[in-house]
């Protein structure tokens, strides 16, 4: 019996048909009714413009894209030798805004998307001071952010060679105080840190209602994962059969889809998982290494190494706070006032993974502009013998709320897939 | 913190700076008061739509003191242009607000205004008083899924036929059929659901830049053809919150607004409310001394970006920007864009994609002012402003430029 169902919309829309056999779930189709068209509005724009339309691609993930637009700016320049120095200054509140964005994605995901889903599988009411929790946290951490990137969504204060902003030690300091109240939420339903991390609270809550579920015994989870990105967190690499290879950008292809608005992202010819899970992996954090063979690549480890990697961020972010030097400038670019040409390519690592832009500048204007979102890889379809890395996870799949429960493990998100 | 800021909002908005004529005198307010007064009166004997939240108690419960909410009162009335007498109405009709039920559509968007609005954005007690509207319908945010969700939406719109206020975040694409966006098991386009659901609405918001002018996706080429709401629905009373985000402050004044007064706000010809949109960006704005002094941001991180000089040269749209958030900001108004000494995008305007490119100086942006707007008031103020002060701008920059280089020369000594 085949049923055609509409997934909650939770980051734009997707229509998702199950097919069922037996009452296990045999296969998936998810397809995005829906585009914009942002790459083609960019083509044709002053080059810098991207710095303010490339966050609207996504309201939920926008600072990770502005990243991504001014490294594909700077990868030019540095191809063309326009010179610039990126002060460490401007490193350090770069990164200290993109761990805001993924903390704040992370908890809200967590407390918005997958813990109501858990509650949901195992029949019981959604607590209705969910979204509360999760406010608290994110309000706190985005107003952090904003002290240096004006607002959020839709920050626009970095440019090429630096940011725009010059704050304060005051400044520094409130938002320092702003991650400590995090952390200290964190602290008091997540995770205890006094000795060994460990889940407790609302996390560990998840982990019981999983094993209620039995959730924990089946495998939902890949073997090949991807990070293409070195970032102040984490490594790039490949890994696959627990061993971490090299990345080599070359190997990403990408291909359109014919019943969908989406486009396919593939490494070589395989379809890989990217995201916290695969971050932590290639970079053999011993937590996650652990977990991962406990529990064979289930969906625990897929959940808590994203909270996790909330955590963890939010202790890089303080670093980084503590690393800013106010004397240092925050800008160094030699001033080019001719045209300039060039092709960049600019890779971050945002909340759901890899996300990659590129550019082709002629003469100050854009003449392509190509965006590959995380989603892109984790929800390619694929074929039937060869699944996309989603759809391969939710086969077996014993009810519908359960595929949904797995899909939404990795956070499916339109609005970035079809752009 | 929160105190003193709600203080000098209000300071701010009573402002002769504000330029927006308030005083309709002491008539006309004194009749609003009691007209108010009555619709207050209604809607407490009206039942409490939705999740039925109560706005003291969730205000306790978030350890808010009845004199904080007070303050917020008194300088939301000031936001809304009504004169201080009214702050005990304002606060009332904030607490009669979850009697309006609100229907909140995404279409072509990014999620952006939804982000902005409901979970990370705007003053704390704003936020509390948004979260107790009663939203019958917010895909986001619901926990239904599914034909669930779509059931729960056609009930909604069955029970409170006539009476739901409709929020709309993201542009209409009208390309190949509307097949550029559509929704639910049906695939019914985007541009049919707007229509079917604004039929029984008894008023449209359109939030964001997407959804009041078509925004991103409208940007050229338009890959997708998209729209406005106001392109498409005719017949019903549309308020336009533009930005890119739109201010959930702005979202609350709305909601308010049409608590206390039955009514829509007063809008200008671009169907923004005025309370929101009659002030211009550079009128208020912190860096405003060194624009009149020619003291520009000349290059990113030069002397002049950390002295946080005044940053038309590197963009700023702050000249022909109508919105207020100079004044109420972003973020629990802990920052906004120039604030971080970043130019103001102009994003309340229409078509400010194409005709307000980032990078490129107002003077070589070939902006037209816009034409038509009979009204009063704010667009006449707007016009004049666009065309004379624009030119005018432009040639005290230009006359800075060489001030300026003068300057930068004594540097290098
Ligand atoms: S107006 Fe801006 S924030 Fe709102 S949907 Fe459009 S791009 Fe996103
Ligand atoms: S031009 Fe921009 S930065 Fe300068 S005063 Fe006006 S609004 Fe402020």
């Amino acid at each position: 019996m085949i049923k055609k169902d509409i997934i909650e919309k939770i980051e734009g829309e997707a229509d998702v048909v199950f097919t069922q056999k037996n009452g296990l779930i045999k296969d998936v189709n998810l397809t995005f009714p829906y585009m914009r068209g942002v790459e083609s509005i960019l083509e044709g724009r002053d080059y810098r413009d991207a710095l303010v339309i490339a966050p609207r691609v996504c309201g939920i993930c926008s600072h990770s894209h502005l990243i991504a637009a001014v490294h594909t700016i700077e990868d030019g320049m540095r191809r063309e030798k326009i010179k610039f120095t990126l002060s460490d200054k401007a490193r350090h509140i770069r990164d200290f805004a993109i761990a805001c964005e993924l903390i704040q994605n992370h908890i809200k995901w967590f407390y918005l998307t997958i813990l109501p889903q858990i509650y949901k599988v195992n029949h019981l009411e959604v607590p209705n001071d969910l979204i509360k929790k999760a406010s608290k946290a994110t309000y706190a951490i985005t107003k952090a952010m904003a002290i240096f990137t004006g607002q959020w969504p839709h920050a626009s204060y970095v440019v090429p060679g630096g940011v725009s902003c010059d704050p304060s030690y005051v400044e520094i300091m409130q938002a320092k105080a702003l991650v400590d109240e995090v952390l200290e939420l964190v602290r008091a339903s997540l995770f205890d840190d006094t000795k060994e991390i460990r889940a407790i609270g609302d996390l560990h809550r998840a982990l019981e209602m999983l094993q209620r579920a039995d959730l924990l015994s089946t495998s939902h989870g890949s073997e090949h994962f991807l990070a293409l990105a070195d970032t102040f967190f984490s490594k790039s690499g490949e890994y696959k059969g627990a061993t971490r290879f090299d990345v080599d950008i070359k190997k990403v292809k990408e291909s359109q889809r014919e019943d969908s608005k989406a486009k396919e992202a593939l490494y070589g010819n395989d379809f890989v998982e990217v995201g916290p899970l695969a971050r932590a992996l290639i970079n053999q954090d011993a937590i996650i290494m652990r977990l991962q063979k406990e529990h064979s690549g289930n969906i625990w480890s897929r959940i808590f190494a994203r909270v996790y990697e909330g955590y963890v961020l939010l202790l890089k972010a303080k670093e980084a706070l503590e690393s800013i030097d106010v004397s240092e400038p925050s800008c160094v670019l030699e001033h080019n006032k001719k045209d300039i040409s060039f092709a960049g390519i600019g890779i971050v690592e945002a909340a759901r993974g890899s996300l990659i832009h590129e550019v082709v500048v002629k003469d100050n204007h854009i003449h392509t502009y190509n965006i590959i979102t995380p989603s892109q890889w984790n929800l390619s379809r694929g074929s039937a013998d060869k699944k996309g890395v989603a759809r391969a996870s939710v086969v077996g799949a014993r009810s519908k709320e359960e595929a949904y429960l797995i899909l939404r493990s990795f956070d499916l998100c339109s609005v970035c897939t079809t752009q | 913190m929160a105190e003193a800021r709600d203080e000098s909002i209000k300071k701010l908005f009573d402002a002769k700076s504000a330029k927006v004529d308030t005083n309709k005198g002491e008539e006309y307010f004194s009749d609003l008061y009691e007209s108010c007064k009555v619709r207050i009166g209604e809607l407490k004997d009206m039942p409490i739509a939705g999740r039925g939240v109560d706005l003291r108690k969730a205000l306790e419960d978030d350890g808010f003191e009845r004199r904080d909410f007070l303050k917020w009162a008194s300088a939301t009335t000031a936001m809304l242009m009504l004169p201080a007498s009214f702050t005990p109405l304002v606060a009332e009709a904030a607490e009669v607000m979850n009697r309006i039920p609100v229907v909140w559509i995404e279409l072509s968007d990014c999620a952006g205004n939804s982000e902005a609005l409901l979970r990370s954005d705007g003053p704390k007690i704003d936020e509390i008083v948004l979260d107790i509207i009663s939203l019958e319908f917010h895909e986001t945010l619901q926990a239904a899924a599914g034909h669930q969700a779509e059931k729960q939406l056609e009930e909604a719109l069955e029970l409170f036929k006539g009476k739901y206020i409709l929020f709309v975040e993201g542009a209409i694409p009208l390309g190949i059929d509307g097949n550029f966006g559509t929704i639910g098991a049906k695939a019914e386009t985007f541009k049919d659901h707007l229509l079917r659901l604004a039929d029984g609405a008894a008023a449209v918001i359109a939030v964001g830049a997407c959804a009041t002018y078509g925004g991103i996706p409208a940007a050229a080429p338009n890959p997708t053809d998209a729209v406005g709401v106001m392109d498409l629905v005719k017949g019903k009373p549309i308020i336009n919150i533009p930005a890119c985000p739109a201010n959930p402050a702005n979202m609350v004044g709305v909601v308010l607004h049409y608590a206390l007064t039955g009514s829509v706000p007063e809008l200008d010809s671009l169907l923004r409310p005025k309370f929101a949109f009659g002030y211009r960006i550079h009128d208020n704005c912190e860096r405003r001394a060194h624009f009149d002094a020619g003291e520009y941001v000349e290059e990113w991180g030069d002397e002049g970006a950390k002295n946080n000089f005044c940053l038309y040269k590197m963009g700023c749209k702050g000249p022909m920007t109508f919105n207020n958030c100079s004044i109420i900001r972003y973020n629990e108004a802990v920052n906004w864009p120039i604030g971080v000494g970043r130019g103001c995008i102009g994003c309340s305007e229409p078509d400010f994609w194409d005709k307000y490119a980032y990078e490129r100086p107002m003077a070589n942006a070939h902006i037209k002012a816009p034409t038509g707007g009979v009204e009063k008031t704010v667009d006449e103020f707007g016009l004049g402003l666009l065309t004379a002060a624009g030119i005018g701008i432009g040639i005290h920059a230009a006359a800075s430029a060489i001030a300026g280089k003068k300057n930068s020369d004594e540097k290098d000594v």
